[in-house]
């Protein structure tokens, strides 16, 4: 959200997931209220705290609709999408079109992430190589370095 | 606050190049936030939680704007875990990510 209103002439996508938003949902009310135009949000809710040994239900497995609590929150155009096609219309429509995008996918649980190879790019790795790409793409400094 | 005291609050963060403040209002210090408003030098983003205030202002830090988050004291309690892994994601040398907040003497 910082970023999209840092920098209001570029499209910014964020890609959540059901337990981060549950556990920032005063986030939504902000962004209902600030609403930028430029921030597209796609949260993948397999409905699950599914870390590398554990699988438990979270409460989107019950009975909270992130997509309702969001268009409730002032983000009008929030949708839930349970299947590929309707996926990949609301992808399309919610990156072209302007205006606030919010896209709920109900995915299912994978296990895939406990066999992924851990990045070798640490955090402040990984700040440099973000922000050079702004600055780059910006034509402008952000991180000067001392002195 | 004093009318004056305010507006040296704000020709402060001005001088110092800060140009996009999260807020969260409370008592003491809320009167430069009109001040703030008036002025088109400032990018407000009020928020409902410190802690998204840490971490928006975070992401418009990236963007290249000089930040600072307007909370009140307890406030920096609530962001204290999104600032410290904002803090590992954004040290950085040559610029500011500064709190305001009111500090009761005692």
């Amino acid at each position: 959200m910082g970023l999209a209103l840092g920098l209001p002439h570029r499209q910014v996508i964020v890609i959540e997931s059901d337990g981060s938003v549950l556990l920032s949902l005063f986030n939504l009310p902000t962004l209902g209220t600030l609403h930028p135009d430029n921030l597209k949000v796609f949260v993948f809710d397999n409905e699950a705290y599914s870390g590398s040994r554990i699988s438990r239900p979270s409460a989107t497995a019950a009975k909270t609709d992130i997509a309702a609590i969001a268009r409730d929150s002032g983000i009008e155009r929030a949708v839930t999408v349970r299947d590929l096609g309707n996926f990949n219309r609301e992808m399309s429509s919610t990156i072209k079109e302007p205006g606030l995008g919010f896209v709920v996918a109900k995915v299912e649980e994978t296990f895939e992430h406990r066999n992924a190879e851990r990045s070798d790019v640490d955090l402040m790795e990984n700040k440099y190589r973000f922000v050079r790409y702004v600055e780059r793409t910006e034509g402008k400094p952000i991180f000067l370095g001392p002195g | 606050m004093e009318p004056e005291l305010a507006s040296k609050l704000v020709n402060g963060l001005r001088s110092a190049g800060i140009n996009f403040v999260t807020c969260l209002p409370e008592t003491r210090l809320s009167q430069i936030l009109p001040l703030m408003r008036e002025d088109s030098f400032f990018q407000l983003a009020p928020v409902a939680s410190e802690a998204e205030g840490v971490s928006i202002a975070a992401g418009a830090s990236l963007g290249g704007k000089q930040v600072t988050c307007y909370m009140e004291g307890t406030g920096v309690f609530v962001s204290t875990y999104k600032s410290s892994y904002r803090g590992r994601t954004l040290r950085r040398a040559d610029a500011s990510f500064g709190f305001l907040r009111w500090q009761r003497g005692g």
